[in-house]
């Protein structure tokens, strides 16, 4: 079966039929190429004076020398010209966008991309999204230069990060944009997110006015035992919830999350608000005498206000068809929602309006519809704290988790490439693997060797994540907290 | 000579209204906005800027219009057409006729409904809001008249109601409209669970479809067209269920002579369940279900509103005689392409 064909209702507690349709519902789909012809934009080194700029208002002429990179992989929109993301509609923001995208960086973990930035101030200051950059961060500039940067500070409320730039060895002054003083503009407001990758910018409409998107804690779709204090053994299972299709079963008490103990269900229940909907987080369990581990997606709090036997967790399944999620996408004091189509390591940049106001940063790609912004005014209001040091992370600690997380992102990065040979996912980038089922192809031995090698990968990310807890819990001073921020 | 099928049960026809009174269309401001809209693309800024314009007008018009209806423990979104109340949804958000509903309204009250009918093969459901009130609504469009590539809005309750949130805007385009054989609008209008009943607006701020459903390309977002509401108005008020399964084509196995006026037999399958009722090649066809079917445009649309499992009386005319026969509509066994 391949699974693409299948089409999916939009019933969001539904009680539906199951449906597999014809298939003219699903024409093939080429994308647009992620990278574009770039204009003949001088290659010329403008000779500008060194940085000494303070006057805000002057912008400096930066010369557009910017390396066009293999841009990342990016949802298929359409396979059409007239789609609303076409190369023509959006060609019509370049006016719009040009100020900013001057302003936007690339954001680096050591090779790896992590994020756009959006540069605030002449001397290097750039905002981007907290949980994506981790240690050995490197910004590159829009002239190409690559330049180190240092976190100033973090406000885990809104995962967002200021950096500073190490400005010694860039050759031009450097672009910046201010944040819009005005409010966030209406519903219906177009929106372009200028990007370096994308150029001029990906764009959208302003689908929901600013609001607090709250945290909301992993769930494994079990129903516990009635002792509260008793050990977590598993009363009941949600059918086709994640535990379920871990292969996880009632009368099986949980004795650890990611290598974490747990001897009750408080304790568990602490564990797994560690963790947000989506995560993928190894669990063991003592059946009878044995000792078992599975690994379990989990799903969020919606899966219980559907019918039983339906589709469990459905709403976290459809909401990953077009594309990858930012991994923290949830628990935001104020976003804006739009419908732009961005990819997790787009986050960090800047969304201006019409007028090329930069009305917000974009902070999450948070579901298939949705893309979130913390609005300028929000980030105004904290700035000068967060310029000031007032957020700065600790040192030693901070380091060490930063350096862990981005282990345990290159695992995830591992298992999820191994997994799309399993799925029989196509690789776009490799037309012939389109339209052929995986499963004819690959051997069951060969199946069986990249089993064994994802779950080793798993073993190693169990790892990681129980010294990522443990040192989560170091600072937040102690005893692990129930209620402590997700990285 | 060419030869239709009788299977096709597009909607090509435009019944009236039931409803009385009427939304104002938003006008377009200018015939170039009104160019972009209908299938263009924005070259510079200015033209932009008209189109923000214009859209910020059509959201605070739709808005207020879009609701979250609860049925059960099923949760999706709806609109409503009419000053009374009426709804339009998916069939799936509703399930059977006669259900107790909630729906929460855009501003977060909440009032009674109760569902109506629903069309499985298409994936159409009404219900209508019980709680005496004048609502804010929307007209019907005509989703025969869509235009590849022309702009469109969906509104609806994406993950479900969220307090503190209104109903949530896309805008994207008409990547295929409806057509015979696949009677659906798609769109690049994004959609997820929970927008499931929520409407598609053509630029006017007419109602053109009806959220059902997704396949993985952010593309592929499946409205039901809103044509067939009007179509089937009346089984979906007295609150009929109808069709077999999302997709489901009626095959009644006849094709007939290419032309204008009277439905003529050309010839009927075998064993096919024209066939089996007894009508016979040279009929002409004179009722269905009851109605009188002058031409062809006639019978799609009563056919259309039938579905794989329903027994109809067709009367035919055979020479001098009038005949009636009971057929009874099958699935269409194969693609038709």
């Amino acid at each position: 079966m391949n699974t693409r064909t299948g089409l999916f209702t939009l019933v969001f507690a539904g009680l539906l039929s199951p449906f597999s349709l014809h298939a003219q519902e699903t024409p093939p789909v080429t994308d647009q190429p992620a990278t574009e012809k770039k204009d003949g934009a001088s290659p010329v080194q403008t000779s500008a004076p060194p940085a000494t700029t303070t006057s805000a208002t002057v912008q400096p002429q930066v010369t557009k020398v910017r390396p066009k990179l293999a841009g990342p992989r990016r949802p298929p929109q359409s396979g059409v010209a007239f789609s609303r993301g076409s190369s023509e509609v959006r060609k019509a923001y370049s006016g719009v966008a040009s100020k900013a995208l001057d302003a936007t960086v690339r954001i680096f973990n050591g090779k790896d991309r992590a994020a756009l930035g959006t540069v605030i101030a002449a001397d290097g200051l750039v905002l981007t999204k907290a949980s994506e950059v981790h240690a050995d961060i490197e910004c590159e500039l829009p002239d190409g230069t690559k330049t180190p940067a240092k976190v100033v500070g973090i406000i885990q409320e809104h995962d967002l990060a200021l950096l500073r730039l190490d400005l010694s060895k860039a050759p031009g002054q450097l672009a910046f944009v201010s944040l819009y003083e005005g409010n966030t503009p209406a519903v219906g407001t177009l929106l372009a997110s200028p990007n370096p990758d994308f150029e001029p910018a990906a764009v959208g409409v302003l689908s929901a006015a600013p609001r607090l998107v709250p945290k909301q804690a992993g769930r494994m779709g079990i129903n516990l035992s009635q002792e509260i204090d008793g050990p977590a053994r598993i009363e009941a299972v949600i059918p086709n919830g994640p535990a379920v299709r871990a292969k996880i079963a009632a009368g099986d008490i949980i004795t650890s999350v990611q290598g974490v103990e747990v001897k009750s269900q408080v304790e568990l229940k602490a564990q797994l608000q560690k963790y947000e909907p989506g995560d993928t987080v190894k669990v063991t369990v003592r059946r009878g005498d044995a000792t078992l581990d599975f690994t379990v997606t989990l799903g969020g709090d919606a899966m219980f206000a559907e019918v039983l036997g339906r589709g469990a967790n459905r709403e976290e399944f459809q909401n990953r068809l077009g594309g990858d999620l930012s991994r923290r996408r949830v628990g935001f004091k104020s976003v804006i929602q739009h419908d732009t189509v961005l990819i997790p390591s787009d986050c960090g940049g800047p969304v201006v309006d019409l007028d090329g106001n930069v009305i917000g940063i974009n902070i999450a790609r948070a579901g298939r519809v949705a893309s979130y912004a913390i609005p300028a005014g929000v980030i105004r209001a904290m700035l000068p704290d967060l310029i000031a040091g007032k957020f700065a992370p600790r040192s030693d600690v901070d380091q060490q988790l930063q350096k862990l997380a981005q282990v345990e992102d290159e695992l995830l990065k591992k298992i999820s490439a191994l997994r799309n040979i399993l799925s029989g996912e196509p690789d776009e980038e490799d037309e012939s693997e389109k339209a052929k089922p995986v499963e004819a192809i690959l051997p069951d031995d060969e199946k069986m060797k990249i089993e064994s090698q994802i779950s080793e990968l798993e073993t190693q990310l169990a790892k990681i994540r129980a010294d990522l807890l443990q040192l989560e819990s170091k600072k937040a001073g102690g005893a692990p907290t129930p209620t402590s921020t997700n990285m | 000579m060419r030869i239709h099928r009788l299977f096709f049960a597009a909607p090509l026809l435009v019944l009236a209204v039931v409803s009385t009174s009427f939304a104002d269309p938003l006008p377009m401001a200018t015939k170039r906005l009104e160019a972009i809209f209908g299938g263009g693309s924005p070259k510079s800024t200015e033209d932009l800027k008209e189109m923000q314009e214009h859209l910020r007008k059509l959201a605070e018009k739709v808005v207020p219009c879009t609701v979250n209806v609860r049925v059960g423990q099923a949760q999706g979104s709806g609109v409503i057409i009419s000053k009374d109340g009426y709804i339009l949804t998916a069939a799936h958000v509703i399930s059977k006729p006669n259900l107790n509903a909630v729906i929460i309204l855009h501003d977060g009250r909440e009032v009674q409904g109760k569902t109506l009918g629903l069309n499985l093969n298409l994936d159409a459901g009404m219900m209508k809001i019980d709680t005496p009130g004048d609502y804010p609504f929307v007209d019907m469009g005509e989703s025969s008249q869509l235009q590849e590539g022309q702009w469109c809005m969906a509104t609806g309750h994406p993950g479900g109601y969220e307090v503190g949130r209104q109903p949530v805007v896309r805008f994207g385009r008409v990547l295929r409209p409806a057509s015979s054989n696949t009677p659906s609008i798609k769109t690049d209008c994004t959609l997820v669970g929970g927008d499931s009943g929520g409407p598609l607006f053509d630029m006017h701020g007419s109602v053109i479809g009806i959220n059902s459903r997704i396949d993985p390309a952010l593309s592929n977002n499946i409205h039901v067209p809103v044509d067939t509401y009007r179509n089937t108005w009346d089984r979906l008020v007295r609150g009929q269920k109808w069709g077999s399964r999302l997709g489901a084509k009626p095959w009644v196995g006849m094709t007939r002579v290419d032309g204008d006026g009277q439905v003529e037999i050309e010839s009927v399958t075998e064993n096919g369940p024209a066939a089996l009722a007894g009508i016979k090649k040279g009929d002409v066809i004179l009722q269905f279900d009851g109605k009188d079917t002058p031409n062809w445009e006639a019978l799609k649309i009563l056919m259309e509103s039938r579905g794989p499992g329903d027994t109809v009386k067709v009367m035919v005319k055979r020479g001098e005689n009038k005949l009636e026969y009971d057929l009874k509509i099958l699935e269409n066994p194969g693609r038709m392409r």
